[in-house]
C-alpha cells in the first residue's frame, strides 16, 4: 500500500517506523467543529516550509510531521489539551476547539505505539479520507 | 488578534537568536528557548495567531530561573510577570518562502498584557523538552556533543567521565540484548563488586570499558571550545543515541525520578543494604518484592530496557537495583549540563 504522503516521506529512513502496525483503534484528535481543512492534515502538510525548521532536523521528526496526531482516549486527549492551555490560552485558535473520534481500521494506515501520554501517530494510506468519517464528540476543554 | 498596547519599535532586534530547545510543543512550538551569541537566554512564548501571523511574547530570562522552571520549581507565570529586563516584546511572525518576517514589534510591561496572553498562575513545567542538536559532520562513526557557555576544568573531567562510564555500561548491555554471548569476565564485573560506592564503582566501569573492542571505544577526534563549541567523538553511534534517549527520559520526568531515587535510598538505608554486599538468600521474600518493584518503576521512568539482562549478569536483584541507581546518578550529571544549556547530546 502506498502512503498518502509517499512523495514527501519516501526519502526518509525508517518512515513510517518499522514498529508501526495496522490496528483497529479509535483515535481522538483536536479539531474545529465546523469543516476546517486542518482537521485532517498533518502539520508538515499544512505548512511544508516548516520541514526546514529547527523542530524537524531529524528524519524521524520529519516523518512524524507527515502523520496525524492522535490520542488513545478522551481522557488523555483532554489532559494534553488542558496542560498546554495553562500556558497558551489561545491554543483553541490554532489547535481546534473540539475533540473528534477517528475510527481507524487496518485499511487506513499504520499507527505508532502510544507514548506515556497516550499520543500516537497515524500514517495514512493513499486514498484514505477522514473528512466524512470523523465525528466531533465534545469540546476540548 | 488582540490589539496590543505598548511602545512600538521599528525593528525586532532578536531575529538572529539560536534555538536551544522547544520546551513545549504541540504540532508546532508553543514555548521555545533561544540563546544569543553572548549566551543570554530568551523565551519565545506563542500567545496568539490569525490567518497570516503568529504572535510571540519574547523576553530575556536568567539561566538559573530557566533551570528552575524546567525542573518544575517555579511557574511560567512567575517568569512572565517578572521579566529579567522588566519588559518583553510582542512580535508578529509570518513566513514567506523560506524567510521569516517580523512585524508589529512592541515593547510591553507585563502589567498591560492581555489576560489571554498570560499563563495560568499555576503553570509549572510538565512537558518534555526537545533539544535542538546541530550535527557537526557526524556519521555512523562520529558523534558530536555540542557545548556552550562556560566550562571549568572540573566540568571537562566530569562530563567525559560520566559519558564514558554510561557508554561502557550501555554498550555491553545493548550488545548482550542483541544476542552477544555473555563472557565470564562480564559476569564477573557485574557480580564481584560490593557496590558500596567509591573505587568499586569506578572499577566496575573500568572493567566494562576494557571489554569494548578498540574500534568502538570512545575517542575524542576534535574539540572546539567556543560558544557554541563541540566535542567530536569516534564511537559506536547507536549507543550515543541510547544515551541521548536516557537523558531525555530523565529530563522528561525529572521530579518523579529524583523523588523515587530519594525514596529508594531511604529504603536501602533502613535495611542497611548500603553498608555491605547482601546476597539474595539473605533477603526476606517480601523485601525482595519491594526491590523488584522499585527496580521496575525506576527502569520504566528512565526507559532502561536492561533489567532482565542486568539480573542475568548479577544473579542478585538487589545488586541490579544498586547498579541501576548508579546509572541514574550518571545520567543525572549529564542531564544537568543539558538543562543548564551547556551541553546538547
Amino acid at each position: 500500500m502506498r502512503f498518502k504522503y509517499e512523495a514527501m516521506i519516501g526519502g526518509y529512513a525508517n518512515c513510517p517506523p518499522t514498529m508501526c502496525e495496522n490496528k483497529n483503534i479509535m483515535g481522538l484528535r483536536f479539531v474545529f467543529s465546523d469543516f476546517h481543512p486542518n482537521n485532517i492534515l498533518p502539520p508538515l502538510v499544512i505548512n511544508p516550509k516548516r520541514v526546514n525548521g529547527t523542530r524537524f532536523t531529524k528524519e524521524s521528526t520529519k516523518c512524524s510531521g507527515h502523520a496525524l496526531s492522535m490520542y488513545n482516549s478522551l481522557d488523555n486527549a483532554r489532559k494534553a489539551y488542558a496542560k498546554i492551555l495553562k500556558v497558551a490560552k489561545n491554543l483553541p485558535k490554532t489547535a481546534g476547539t473540539h475533540i473528534a473520534e477517528f475510527p481507524i481500521s487496518h485499511e487506513d494506515g499504520l499507527v505508532t505505539s502510544c507514548n506515556d501520554e497516550g499520543h500516537f501517530d497515524l500514517h495514512e494510506y493513499e486514498g484514505v479520507d477522514f473528512a466524512n468519517r470523523m465525528v466531533v464528540i465534545c469540546l476540548a476543554q | 488578534m488582540e490589539p496590543t498596547k505598548g511602545l512600538k519599535i521599528a525593528k525586532f532586534g532578536l531575529a538572529n537568536l539560536i534555538k536551544v530547545a522547544d520546551l513545549i510543543y504541540f504540532d508546532g512550538p508553543i514555548l521555545s528557548w533561544f540563546r544569543d551569541t553572548e549566551s543570554n537566554d530568551y523565551l519565545f512564548l506563542w500567545v496568539d495567531a490569525d490567518d497570516q501571523n503568529n504572535r510571540w511574547m519574547v523576553f530575556k530570562v536568567a539561566n538559573d530561573i530557566l533551570q528552575k522552571y524546567i525542573k518544575g520549581k517555579i511557574t511560567l507565570y512567575a517568569i512572565v510577570m517578572n521579566p529579567l529586563e522588566g519588559f518583553m516584546y510582542l512580535v508578529d511572525i509570518s513566513s514567506f518562502g523560506d524567510e521569516l518576517h517580523y512585524d508589529n514589534t512592541v515593547i510591553v510591561n507585563p502589567s498591560i498584557l492581555p489576560e489571554s496572553y498570560l499563563p495560568e498562575i499555576i503553570s509549572y513545567y510538565e512537558f518534555e523538552p526537545i533539544f535542538v542538536r546541530e550535527d557537526i559532520n557526524t556519521n555512523d562513526r562520529f558523534y558530536a556533543i555540542n557545548i556552550d557557555r562556560d566550562w571549568s576544568l572540573e566540568d571537562l573531567h566530569e562530563l567525559p567521565q560520566s559519558y564514558s562510564q554510561i557508554y561502557s555500561f550501555m554498550y555491553n548491555l545493548e550488545l548482550n540484548r542483541q544476542g552477544r554471548a555473555i563472557t565470564a569476565r562480564e559476569r564477573s564485573a557485574f557480580a564481584k563488586y560490593p557496590w558500596k560506592g567509591g573505587f568499586s564503582t569506578v572499577n566496575f566501569y573500568n572493567d566494562l570499558h576494557s571489554m569494548i573492542p578498540a574500534e568502538d571505544k570512545p575517542r575524542v577526534v576534535q574539540l572546539q571550545y567556543a560558544s557554541p563549541g563541540f566535542i567530536k567523538l569516534s564511537l559506536h553511534t547507536p549507543i550515543a543515541e541510547y544515551i541521548r534517549n536516557s537523558i531525555q527520559a530523565y529530563i522528561a520526568s525529572m521530579r518523579q525520578i529524583d523523588e523515587k531515587y530519594a525514596f529508594v535510598m531511604q529504603f536501602q538505608r533502613e535495611y542497611k543494604f548500603t553498608r555491605q554486599k547482601v546476597e539474595e538468600y539473605q533477603i526476606e521474600p517480601e523485601v525482595m518484592n519491594i526491590i523488584v518493584e522499585y527496580t521496575e518503576e525506576l527502569a520504566q521512568m528512565l526507559r532502561y530496557p536492561y533489567v532482565a539482562a542486568t539480573n542475568q549478569l548479577t544473579n542478585n536483584r538487589l545488586l541490579s537495583l544498586r547498579i541501576l541507581l548508579a546509572h541514574y546518578r550518571r545520567i543525572k550529571i549529564l542531564a544537568a549540563y543539558q538543562i543548564e544549556g551547556r551541553a546538547t547530546y
